[in-house]
């Protein structure tokens, strides 16, 4: 109790990094929450794992680099009870369900995220073979609404999975991200669509070379062969990519797995 | 049976990469009942490797990742090939210590028995490592660092 009293007598600021220190410990952000409900909203909401797949309950309460897992529908409650939330997520990592069915909640809780930083989209369990999941296979109201979020002035780091059919002029208007991560296909890729981009990552086919663009000054590059390592001029062209950036090039990754 | 013979020659080097620190290559090869399938991306990975001037990097600059998948239960003898495998591919010239072993262990296989993945599961003390003595020193030493997934 002497210990809580002596906390709450630090000013403001000084609480507020000692919660830094926990940000990836829900756990405790959790235990805190009553005594210092804002200051630990901010790091508890900051980066969030909206999952609908039942894995939300298991891993609550664990330190996590995908953020705070929470089902869609409960963080739509959180964020009705509290409008303020939605400006501390900073990071939003959304988990599609497997099989696409109705509206998805997704859409109306990400419309609230106008501070964002980063979006992740991934696929949930059980996989469905890629092809058959396509861009237009989501809900319109939920491509309306990534298009959106993608373009928000704040947005820097853009992961998203294998989707067939992403199209790639939603990237049209998105000049501030510096990390892009791509599972499939982006073509045709050009820099200028990322003048900042600093960190790629892409799988990577024999024709992508040829729309390159002009030399980059990325510092982070991976390369995926996973799906495509039957064409050998894929051996042969991928060099010209890593030569493009070759001056600034910090870290380099290729995955020949198949 | 993957000999050094069958991974020779490279095919493209990389260019010259001034601020590179950090290169990791990550392939794969993949045991089953059978024997293992040959990686055409593997044979193209270790000749890569093989390109790489020893001085570009600072030790441990240079990471392999090898993801090995066994695909269902193995019979002592293919067992012991793997391990043998395993050690000639990581022991093929040009490698930079340490090297990930990524072994995965695919649990969705009808044929592979719930004992093997209690063996497998969180432990470098399995067959596949103990199978080969030279296999067993480098993960000893640190040298290779084995994860093991179960898939």
């Amino acid at each position: 109790m002497q210990l809580v009293v002596a906390t709450t007598m630090l000013p403001l600021e000084t609480v507020n990094d000692i919660f830094s220190f926990l940000s990836s410990d829900f756990t405790t952000l959790k235990k805190c929450h009553p005594l210092f409900p804002d200051i630990v909203e901010r790091w508890l909401y900051a980066s969030i794992n909206l999952d609908n797949s039942g894995n939300a309950e298991e891993s609550g309460g664990e330190r996590s680099d995908n953020g705070l897992t929470i089902d869609t529908l409960s963080f739509a409650l959180v964020l009705l009870d509290k409008p303020h939330v939605a400006d501390y997520v900073r990071r939003v990592r959304i988990v599609l369900p497997a099989i696409l069915c109705g509206r998805m909640h997704a859409s109306i809780v990400l419309s609230a995220l106008s501070k964002i930083t980063s979006i992740t989209l991934c696929w949930g369990d059980p996989r469905l073979p890629s092809s058959e999941v396509s861009w237009t296979s989501l809900h319109k109201t939920f491509r309306e609404v990534v298009a959106s979020r993608l373009r928000l002035p704040s947005i820097k780091e853009v992961t998203l999975p294998r989707i067939p059919n992403f199209p790639i002029s939603l990237f049209d208007d998105c000049k501030g991200i510096e990390l892009l991560s791509v599972q499939g296909i982006l073509y045709p890729f050009n820099f200028e669509f990322f003048p900042r981009l600093r960190s790629l990552g892409i799988t990577y086919q024999a024709y992508i070379a040829q729309s390159w663009g002009s030399d980059s000054t990325l510092r982070s590059l991976s390369l995926d062969f996973y799906a495509h390592f039957k064409d050998e001029d894929e051996y042969i062209t991928f060099p010209r990519i890593i030569q493009s950036c070759s001056t600034t090039l910090v870290n380099l990754g290729l995955d020949f797995r198949n | 049976m993957l000999t050094n013979t069958q991974v020779q020659g490279s095919l493209v080097t990389l260019p010259a990469l001034p601020a590179l620190q950090h290169l990791t290559i990550c392939t794969s090869v993949t045991f089953n009942y059978q024997s293992l399938t040959q990686s055409s991306s593997l044979e193209y990975a270790l000749s890569l490797l093989r390109s790489l001037p020893d001085s570009s990097f600072a030790p441990g600059h240079v990471r392999l990742s090898l993801h090995a998948y066994f695909e269902t239960t193995l019979p002592s003898g293919v067992l012991m090939e793997s391990s043998g495998v395993l050690t000639a591919i990581i022991r093929t010239p040009g490698f930079l210590h340490p090297i990930n072993l990524i072994i995965h262990v695919v649990r969705n296989m009808v044929s592979f028995p719930n004992r093997y993945r209690d063996i497998y599961r969180g432990s470098v003390d399995m067959p596949i490592i103990r199978e080969d003595f030279e296999l067993k020193r480098l993960v000893d030493e640190g040298q290779v660092i084995v994860t093991v997934v179960i898939e």
